[in-house]
């Protein structure tokens, strides 16, 4: 077992592998970050607006803390999940479905090449890159849009100090358990697709309601995942 | 180029006869069974499954090279253009733009061309056996080969031929098949072939 996962890490590097990562990596991250970055600057205007309009302030410290909460705890790992399934997990369960029913899986296990190491495992690597460099691509984008807005509508001046002040009350931690929860989200989703959603289908037709009844499951599976971690956090935090 | 074309019908040409419904399970059967025994070993069949719809022909000729032993892709250019040097006096690569075809989708290639990628993906492998489906002996339409049978000797003068077929199955071609059945002990061991 650990020698065939060595030889699969080993044959991904410098091998046709190495496209379909690269590919996936520029399709779930690079084109979805535009997506990321304006839900991300929606969601903190929004925040600053709602802020502005309970306490007639621009953005105060204890604003800042709340919003940062909000995105690295929740948000930075939500929002950009929901666009890799809408898009990254549509295009992988299409894809790989066809492939099962065109009968193309079938010919790489003939030839000797084995399924899971050049299909999926290069896009479960490139999917959980790609989710983390989402998530620090949300928290940036919330925390720059927060700080233009709050200088726009309340006429409070971007003051660098403020903005550094903002990333050090990022704890180290949340930081860290925000970067692996994306990744290993990321992963369940395609080995779950992998395993359950590109499965049995014979035809064509089929194809298509698997990519929609395939993304349904997930965005449910993303979700369960997340109200499980907050409640666990939320009592783990309440007792220690 | 004389050398490689002269045809060596000296390696055995092995017929697999068996149920129609069971091809499939055989074909999978013989390809794993050379796996595991650690044999070299390519796969003919024409379905259009056979080669990956969503990378170009140069992908699908680098991808099994490239999982058995480390490949560079360079290598594998330089190697291709060699390859469809020497046979350019042969049937399908009289006409061939070397280039576009590498860099074609398979599903945009004509069904002769699309046989053309799979017997060179199956050449540079250099196979000692050669699983071939019987689909392969058909000609896409009647008369016309889709591979001519001295491009298939050209390419695979050295490795031995195993075709599975449905039973009752007329196989066309040049060639004496020497018959299997599906019983036979040696499709158990590889080592007693």
């Amino acid at each position: 077992m650990a020698w065939s996962s060595l030889r699969s890490i080993r044959w991904l590097v410098g091998s046709p592998a190495l496209l379909v990562l690269s590919r996936q990596i520029y399709f779930s991250g690079y084109q979805s970050s535009l997506v990321v970055i304006l839900a991300a600057a929606l969601i903190a205007s929004g925040f600053v607006l709602a802020f502005q309009g309970i306490t007639g302030a621009g953005l105060g410290s204890g604003a800042i803390d709340a919003l940062i909460l909000l995105s690295v705890r929740g948000l930075a790992v939500q929002i950009p999940g929901f666009v890799f399934c809408a898009r990254s997990i549509t295009a992988t369960i299409s894809e790989l479905s066809l492939m099962s029913v065109t009968g193309e899986r079938q010919a790489l296990q003939r030839l000797g090449v084995d399924p899971f190491t050049y299909l999926i495992l290069p896009r479960l690597v490139a999917a959980s890159l790609a989710m983390m460099v989402l998530y620090l691509v949300f928290l940036l984008s919330a925390l720059v849009s927060a700080f233009a807005v709050s200088a726009l509508v309340a006429g409070v001046p971007i003051d660098l100090f403020r903005i550094l002040y903002a990333f050090e009350t990022i704890h180290p931690s949340d930081l860290a358990v925000g970067l692996i929860r994306s990744a290993l989200l990321a992963a369940i989703a395609i080995v779950w697709v992998d395993r359950i959603e590109t499965r049995g289908h014979s035809s064509f037709p089929q194809v298509s309601r698997a990519a929609s009844f395939g993304v349904l499951r997930v965005m449910l599976i993303y979700l369960l995942a997340e109200i499980v971690f907050q409640i666990l956090s939320f009592t783990v935090a309440r007792f220690p | 180029m004389s050398n490689l074309l002269a045809a060596d019908r000296s390696k055995p040409r092995w017929r697999l006869d068996c149920p129609a419904q069971d091809v499939g399970v055989w074909i999978d059967h013989l390809c794993d069974g050379l796996k595991r025994a650690g044999i070299d070993y390519a796969y003919l069949s024409p379905q259009r499954g056979s080669l990956l719809s969503n990378i170009t022909v140069r992908e699908n000729l680098w991808l099994p090279l490239a999982w058995r032993r480390p490949f560079p892709p360079q290598r594998l250019d330089q190697g291709l253009r060699d390859l469809i040097a020497n046979l350019s006096g042969v049937g399908a690569l009289t006409a061939l733009d070397c280039d576009s075809f590498l860099k074609a989708y398979p599903d945009n290639l004509p069904i002769h061309q699309y046989c053309l990628a799979i017997l060179l993906r199956a050449a540079l492998l250099r196979p000692r056996w050669l699983v071939i489906d019987a689909g392969w002996f058909f000609p896409p339409i009647p008369g016309e080969w889709c591979t001519p049978p001295a491009l298939m000797d050209a390419l695979f003068a050295s490795a031995a031929w195993l075709t599975v077929a449905p039973h009752a199955t007329t196989l066309a071609g040049p060639w004496n098949w020497t018959m299997v059945n599906c019983d036979d002990p040696r499709l158990l061991s590889w080592d007693e072939w």
